[in-house]
Order: C-alpha cells, then structure tokens, then sequence
C-alpha cells in the first residue's frame, strides 16, 4: 500500500533533506560554513565599508590592540588582522573546495573505470592508486612545491602571477589527493554493478557505458559527496601545514595557514595574530566534519524516512 | 535427428527456439553444466513455462537467450533461433539492439530491478530512448501511456514516483511497462509473480495475459510453482539438474505427468482435496551439478530407478503426439 508520506511525489533528495534536517550538529555546521563563505565571499565589500585595505602596511600602528579602526586589532607590519583573515578564508576555502572536487572528479573518474570493467583495467588502475598512496606525502609535496615552473613550460602570464602558489597548490593536493575517491568509487561500483537493476538495465539494451554512467554513476553520488565534504577540512589543514612550512601560499597573500605561520615568532607578543587564524581553521573543519556525518546519514540509501 | 522432430512439431514457426543450448561454468572443481542440451520453442502469441527447483537452470537458460549469462559461464553448444538469427553467435553490439526492442525480460524482484535513484516514468522512457529516436517529452508520454496501460491508477503523477514510494505489484507493472514499451515480439519472465502476494500474483498474471493478445507476445515464463505455471502456461517444459526431462502442453501434462520427477512435483502440491496428515515430498536433494549420478540425473531420488537407469542417460523421445520425455520407465 502506499502510505501517506508517498502520496506527494518525493524525490530521494527531498527525502535526504528531510533526514538531514533532524541531524542539529550538522545544521549548525552548514550555518557556520555558510557564514564563514559569505563572509570570505563579500571581503572586498567589507574592506570598503570599513575602509580598511589587506595590503596597506602602517608602521606606525604595529600590534595594535582591538579598536574600532581595527576590530581585531593589527599584525607586525601594522595591517588589519580582521581584514587579512577574511582574505585569508577566500583562499583557503577556495583550496578547500576546488582542491577536493578536482581530486573527487579524478578519484569518481578512476574508481568507476576500475570497479566497473574490472579484470586488468582494475588491476592496473588500483595498482597505480596504491603507487600514489604508498609515495611519502611530505617530501612529495615539498618536492612539488619547488618545481621550477618556469622549466615545465607553462606561460610566464601564469608562472608571474602572484597567485602562482594558489595554483600549484590545489594541482598537487588534488594530484595525491584522489586515491581515498577512487578506492571508495571502485568498492561501491563493484558492488552496484551486481545489482538486479543493472542486469535489467542490459536486459532492455543499454550499452556498457550507458550503464556507467547513467546506471551506476547516479548512485555513487552520496558516498563521493560525503567523503568530499569530509577531506575538505584535510585540505585545509594541508594547506596550513604546507603554509605553515613556507610551501603553500606565500605572502603578502594571506591564507590561514600562513596567517599562522607569521604567527609563530609573535605568540608572546601578539597571542590573537596566532589564536584568530588557527581558531578559524579549528572552526571549519570541525563544522565540515559535521557536515560531513550529517549528509553520510541523510543520504544513506539504507536509512528509513 | 532429434532437432529436425521438434521442428517439425510447431509447423508454425516459432517466435523463439532453442536447440541444444549448453552453457557450462568454469569453477575451480572444473566445468559445471547449468544447462544441458536444453531444447525448446515458444510460438508467437503462446506461453511456454519452464519449471524447475532453484538451481536447476532455468533461469541461466533465459539468460543465456539474451547473452547474459554471468562469467565464468559461456555457452559453449546449441543454438538460440530468432527471427533468422542466432542469438549464441551474434556479437554483443547486435545483441544490444535486440534486447529490450525484440526479446525483452523481466525479473523475480522489481525493487532491486528498478533502478532506485530515477522515477519510474524515466526509466520506462529510457527503455523506449534507446531503441527510438524519440524526443525526451515524447518519450516520457509514451512513458505514462504504458504503464496506463499496464494498470498504473493516475498513471500521468505516479510516473514521476521512485520504486520505493511504489508498492510491489506496482513496482512489477512498471518493468512490465519498461519490458513492452518498445513492442518485442519476446518476453522472458524470470519468476515474475514470486516475491508478490497471491492477489497480486493474479492480477500480474492476468495483466501479462492480456499484454500477450494484444501484442502477440511469445512468452517464456519461467518459475518454481506449477500452480502458476498451470495459469498461465500453454506447454511446458520441466528442467531438472540442467536439462529438460518432459516437455507437454499444460493440461496434459498435469494430468498425467509422465516423468517421475513431474509426477512427484505435481503430488507435492498442496491441493483442495481431503487434508493428508503430511505433504509429500521427494526424496532426497538436487544433486550437485558437478556430481550427477551415472545414467539418468534423476536416478538417484527416482522411485522407479533400477540398473538400467543407472546404466545409460535417456534421451528426451517422443511419448506422444506432443509430448516428449526423458525417462526409461516412462510408459508412454
């Protein structure tokens, strides 16, 4: 019998929706990145509302408490923390995001061709993803970081740029950040490629493709977007540790990792140049990470409305 | 030749014929025969059933006819005749064409055979975009006109539903509606009727009946219960550890079953007549495909076996006019 819930049509999205709606830890985590985003998003606005500039140094006004010049007071070359750290949210939710979407695209890409054709092709594929997992992601990604990009013979425009170091770093986190993707992908499609709407699927003549990518592809969707949302937070701790180590986005640009690399020698003298950055960076990933469990559950295919 | 017999015995040509099907797995104990030597036709606008106990090859039978039998399996013998074509040897670009536009199947379970993240109305569609150039409204109307006409109540809302907000003999309409919206002159029923209630079980029977006068469908039911296969079938054939051991039509078969093993399928049907204080039951277990006894497969559970069973295999013979079975004790 169709119960009453089934009598408007309902999507599985609205449903997953409806589901997620219960789960407040991950709401409250949604509003927070959401605020966080928009803050980043409208920095240039708020910068010239408060007439406040990321660049302009003043020398005379170094380490300046909070005033309402400065709402979170000034860093060593005397320039608007606050402002800095909208700026510096621009960019590492940027890397966050289009660092894990490139390596989700990569990983959906790999995985589905693996777990799909299987036989050798799988063979092959997995193998080279554990090649990438087994490499040392530290002296990896310092050895990226200093290739001269001049000699790879990219366009000196792109290789001048000052955010050249933005670039290179969302290429190399999604470069060795893919492999989680595609071992997820590979399992899950070889379990739904043994599913009875597949065969059936064949049965009224789809082809091999088709069945990929209209058939199995649709259903790999929750798992990717959960494991996605979850390693943007590891991207952003990436990106800090990279910063951290002088390798990721290299000042004046601001991200929150160099925020708090600049940080380190002034933590006696100027505690809150270190506290704000690294606060924000706490914030986020803890509120992605519940992001992340609440879609996990909303968008089970298991789970009962 | 036994082939050129069972021709000879549907003078109008069959909508589909199998001959001498095998289809052997390849496991690590060595090769499993899942069906062997497997002959049978089914005219247009007719209904053969294909009985069996689970495991028997039935459905590897039907999946073999749209060249989906599961790896390790190949088919390695006999030919699948439709429409001037043999389905065993045509190359899998060929075969795509084929299924779903010309020989269509459908399965036991339509939760887990409808894809769960598309309504039904698209995946209905989508059958029919494969094999038409059709534009996707156009489609999506054909769409809620079939599954209308498969019994759908206010088929223009439901169509854009999920599986899973359908019940599941609406969910068995729906692959009704994706297995005969492009017309084949073919349908494969894998245990239609079997995950669903009885008063479901009928209408799905009676709905696939009348799919079949209007559209002239050859079908081939395959199930487990003979009190369906008695609805719906014309003839049948009775399959048992991969190959088939009689084959008649319907009513005669249930009147007098002739192999032991019909005979004793047939007594363990639950009747309407005086209450037997136990069902009866046949001996022993369906014999492991790879370890079938010497002579006839059925030998060892057979009531009437002696040496000469034991001895050699039978072969399916004529027992009448239409009727043919495997068995040395069968009395014609």
């Amino acid at each position: 019998m169709r119960g009453p819930m089934a009598d408007t049509a309902e999507s599985m999205m609205a449903l997953a929706l409806k589901r997620f709606r219960r789960h407040r830890l991950a709401i409250a985590g949604a509003v927070v990145l959401a605020v966080l985003a928009s803050l980043a998003a409208t920095a240039p606005l708020i910068a010239t509302i408060l007439g406040l500039d990321w660049e302009a140094v003043d020398l005379l006004n170094r380490f300046a408490p909070s005033s309402a010049a400065h709402p979170l007071g000034t860093d060593e070359l005397g320039r608007d923390l606050f402002i800095r750290l909208l700026y510096g949210g621009r960019i590492s939710l940027l890397v966050g995001l289009t660092a894990t979407v490139v390596a989700a695209l990569i990983g959906t890409a790999i995985g589905l061709l693996a777990g799909f054709y299987g036989g050798r092709l799988d063979a092959l594929l997995m193998r080279f993803t554990d090649s990438v997992i087994a490499l040392p992601l530290l002296p990896l990604l310092i050895v990226l970081a200093a290739v001269d990009l001049d000699k790879l013979g990219l366009p000196p425009s792109l290789v001048q740029s000052q955010y050249v170091s933005l670039y290179r770093i969302i290429a190399i986190v999604a470069l060795v950040g893919w492999t989680t993707v595609a071992r997820l992908v590979r399992g899950a499609a070889l379990t739904i490629r043994e599913r009875d709407f597949v065969l059936s699927a064949r049965g009224y003549g789809a082809g091999g493709f088709r069945i990929m990518t209209v058939h199995i592809l649709p259903n790999l969707i929750s798992p990717v977007i959960v494991a996605t949302t979850l390693s943007v937070g590891n991207v952003i701790l990436l990106e800090s540790v990279l910063s951290f180590l002088g390798l990721g986005i290299q000042p004046p640009i601001p991200s929150w990792g160099n925020l708090l690399t600049n940080a380190q020698e002034l933590i006696w003298t100027a505690p809150g140049l270190a506290m704000w950055p690294g606060m924000l960076i706490f914030i986020t990933v803890i509120a992605l990470n519940f992001l992340g469990d609440g879609l996990q559950d909303a968008l089970d295919p298991k789970a009962t409305d | 030749m036994l082939e050129a017999i069972e021709t000879s015995q549907d003078p109008t040509a069959a909508a589909l014929e199998v001959r001498g099907l095998e289809v052997v797995f390849a496991t690590d104990a060595g090769p499993l025969k899942a069906a062997d030597k497997v002959s049978f036709a089914v005219p247009a606008g007719r209904t053969l059933g294909l009985v069996g106990e689970s495991g028997c090859g039935k459905s590897i039978s039907a999946l073999a006819i749209l060249g989906l039998v599961p790896p390790p399996g190949l088919i390695i013998g006999g030919q699948i005749l439709f429409n001037g074509d043999d389905l065993a040897s045509l190359p899998e670009r060929r075969m795509e064409d084929i299924r779903g536009a010309r020989v269509s199947m459908i399965f036991q379970e339509p939760m887990t055979a409808l894809n769960p993240v598309f309504s039904i109305g698209s995946q209905v569609a989508e059958a029919l975009r494969i094999h038409r150039r059709t534009s996707r409204p156009e489609a999506w109307k054909a769409a809620v006109e079939m599954l209308a006409r498969v019994g759908i109540a206010d088929a223009d809302a439901r169509a854009g539903d999920y599986p899973h907000q359908l019940s599941g003999g609406m969910r068995q309409r729906a692959m009704i509606a994706m297995a005969l919206i492009c017309r084949p002159e073919v349908l494969i029923a894998d245990e239609p009727t079997t995950a669903l209630d009885v008063t479901t079980q009928a209408q799905i029977l009676d709905l696939m009946m009348a799919m079949q006068r209007d559209l002239g469908l050859a079908i081939l039911f395959i199930s487990h219960d003979l009190g369906v296969i008695s609805e719906i079938a014309d003839e049948v054939a009775v399959m048992y550890a991969g190959a088939i051991v009689e084959r008649a039509p319907a009513g005669e078969l249930f009147e007098r079953p002739l192999h032991p093993y019909t005979q004793g399928l047939i007594e363990t049907l639950p009747g309407t007549g005086p209450r037997l204080p136990r069902l009866p039951a046949i001996a022993g277990q369906v014999p492991d495909l790879g370890a079938l006894p010497r002579g006839c497969r059925f030998s060892d559970r057979c009531p009437l076996a002696d040496d000469e069973c034991g001895a050699s295999e039978p072969t399916l013979a004529a027992a009448g006019e239409r009727r043919r079975v495997a068995c040395w004790k069968a009395a014609p």
